[in-house]
């Protein structure tokens, strides 16, 4: 029977939010907890407590430096940067009216890499490298937006074309660097900050860029009914009343800021943009108002055990735009082939 | 007694001149609890004036008048809560539900930040009801038929509360069964009140529910009034390019209908 024909499991959204706090939660001691030095739970929720509490210290300093100076400032880089780069993707991928659509759409990806390697060419400072990214992927989100307004028309199409003209600038300057980098020392840096890391997120990162970062997710899961107008079409959504214009720019500024920031941070972390949104989507169907949410959710807690196991899983770290591929790519296969969502 | 849709003088082109104006000099009104139908052959401008009435599509010289007020000193929310605008079907990018679907025509009643609440829940699932499509609510849009889709947009414009509605060849693409279906509902919101105007490449479709119809042709009205009156064999000809005679049908059937032939017999030219 035709009535039969469902896509996607359409779980309870409120029952799975909650399900997947705790899992974050307990995600997020978990990834405390593991390293080459192991914290017991206890001890790890005692120490945090510390920080607010006056409790007697019974835990060497070196534990507590680890966890306040190394694990926390990481764990909270992966909960901002897993939530903000799914929540843009989601975002996106209504704007666009596009499931293939991820938050690098726009070129900022290209953009920092550009900065990344301009910085660690001509200044090899740790600070640098991430301002530098962080302001040229600004950079290319506005060189495309300018660039998509030359036609007024089809907006959207506009900028997805401008998209990929000014990330092939981006890419080809970007490429020129490696090419005259020098090959023993930069140029291997430039290609392990591309492949992305949390190696080297601290608390000064954390103060700079978190709060930005939470009002960008922030913002976009206040205006998420808004973008399922959006993705019924412009003149659709123009027929309903809706701003078109405005909203979109919100979306895109708000996308921009956490991905630019994202990338600062962490390097470029493909994938999970792109991906973590169709996992939402199986769980709890198109409708934003659910989907963005619980995409959210998914975002953190997958960045969070994919970095842990890349600093866990082997002496060295493993690079996570790896990872998060290598492990994500099974989950998605699996997931598809169990339900159609129907996209 | 105060029109609820009124068009005066309106012209439009894309490129801003005149010179070149889809169509030019429109001037139509349509009362409350009326239907007025838009006849035209394809590529006339049907659409394009449709979309100027809601608000979509600027014009250049003339004014929309919507219960007096002029569309363009309306803020778009505002317009969409007087004025519901049911576009020609297409397909959506994601599976939505229809129930997701219909409370979108919410929308203008809604603050930016809002979700809809269960009481917009409720209106949707009321304008569900007169559409007479709440048996889909929990169905993918993307699974719907032809006609099952455009139901669903009619019910989505009729959540938006609006008095006046404005559909683009609602039939179209619809075999006849779901075409009588459609018409039977947009009849019903006449009924109920609203100022109807629609445009419908079937010239029997006005004189099975319009009140007023209208033939757009070359970017203008050739003439309008009574679907008696403006559907002739002569309109009727020159309008479409091929010879088409309007009989009354008796029978029980009671009305006029339009009868095309394939070809055409040589005839003096009507001008």
């Amino acid at each position: 029977m035709q009535s039969n024909k469902k896509t996607g499991i359409h779980l309870n959204p409120v029952k799975l939010q909650i399900f997947l706090v705790l899992l974050l939660a307990g995600v997020s001691t978990a990834a405390l907890m593991a390293g080459q030095l192991r914290i017991h739970p206890y001890e790890v929720i005692r120490i945090l407590l510390s920080g607010v509490f006056p409790i007697e210290k019974t835990w060497s300093p070196t534990l507590e430096s680890v966890l306040f100076d190394v694990r926390l400032p990481r764990l909270l880089a992966g909960l901002l940067v897993g939530a903000g780069l799914s929540v843009s993707g989601a975002a996106f991928q209504g704007l666009f009216r596009n499931p293939l659509v991820s938050p690098h759409i726009l070129g900022v990806s290209a953009g920092a890499g550009l900065g990344a390697a301009l910085a660690i060419l001509f200044f090899g400072k740790i600070f640098m490298v991430q301002l530098f990214s962080f302001l040229f992927g600004l950079l290319a989100v506005l060189m495309t937006y300018s660039l998509s307004r030359v036609y007024r028309t089809t907006p959207v199409l506009m900028l997805v074309l401008s998209g990929m003209i000014v990330g092939a600038l981006f890419s080809a300057a970007t490429s020129l660097l490696k090419y005259i980098a020098d090959p023993v020392n930069q140029m291997p840096s430039i290609v392990f900050w591309m492949l992305g890391s949390l190696n080297n997120a601290s608390n000064k990162d954390m103060i700079i860029a978190g709060p930005v970062m939470l009002a960008g997710i922030i913002i976009l899961l206040l205006i998420r009914w808004r973008i399922n107008l959006l993705a019924m079409g412009e003149e659709e959504a123009r027929s309903l009343g809706i701003d078109t214009g405005r909203i979109r720019a919100v979306i895109i500024v708000c996308a921009t800021v956490i991905s630019a920031s994202a990338v600062s941070i962490s390097g470029i972390i493909g994938w999970i943009g792109l991906v973590i949104p169709h996992i939402g989507r199986i769980l709890v169907g198109p409708d934003n108002k659910k989907l963005l949410p619980v995409t959210t959710l998914i975002g953190a807690i997958y960045l969070v055990v994919v970095d842990t196991i890349a600093r866990t899983a082997i002496e060295s770290e493993i690079p996570i735009g790896i990872l998060t591929a290598i492990v994500g790519a099974p989950i998605f296969a699996y997931l598809l082939r169990k339900n159609r969502s129907g996209w | 007694m105060q029109n609820g849709l009124r068009i005066e003088g309106l012209s439009f082109s894309y490129s801003g001149d005149p010179g070149d104006a889809v169509f030019r000099e429109v001037n139509l009104s349509v009362e409350h609890g009326s239907i007025f139908c838009l006849l035209g052959p394809n590529g006339t401008g049907k659409s394009t004036l449709l979309k100027c009435i809601s608000g979509l599509l600027h014009p250049g010289q003339g004014r929309v008048l919507v219960h007096g007020n002029d569309i363009s000193l309306l803020r778009a929310a505002d317009l969409a809560q007087e004025l519901g605008y049911v576009p020609q079907s297409q397909v959506s990018a994601f599976p939505f539900l229809v129930e997701d679907i219909v409370v979108m025509g919410r929308a203008p009643h809604l603050s930016v930040f809002e979700s809809p609440k269960p009481r917009d829940v409720q209106i949707a699932y009321d304008s569900m009801e007169t559409v007479g499509v709440v048996s889909l609510a929990k169905r993918p849009c993307t699974t719907l038929s032809g006609g099952e889709w455009q139901l669903t947009l009619i019910a989505r414009a009729l959540a938006q509360e609006p008095r006046i509605m404005v559909l683009d060849e609602p039939t179209s693409h619809l075999d006849m069964g779901n075409q009588m279906k459609i018409l039977h509902v947009v009849q019903g919101l006449a009924e109920r009140g609203l100022a109807i105007i629609m445009a419908s490449h079937f010239p029997d479709h006005a004189f099975l529910v319009a009140s007023q119809t209208a033939i757009l042709n070359n970017g203008r009205i050739v003439q309008q009034g009574l679907p008696e009156d403006v559907i002739t064999d002569n309109n009727m000809r020159n309008t479409y390019g091929v010879d088409i005679k309007v009989l009354y049908i008796g029978e029980g059937i009671n009305r006029k209908a339009c009868f095309p032939s394939l070809r055409n017999k040589p005839q003096p030219s009507t001008d």
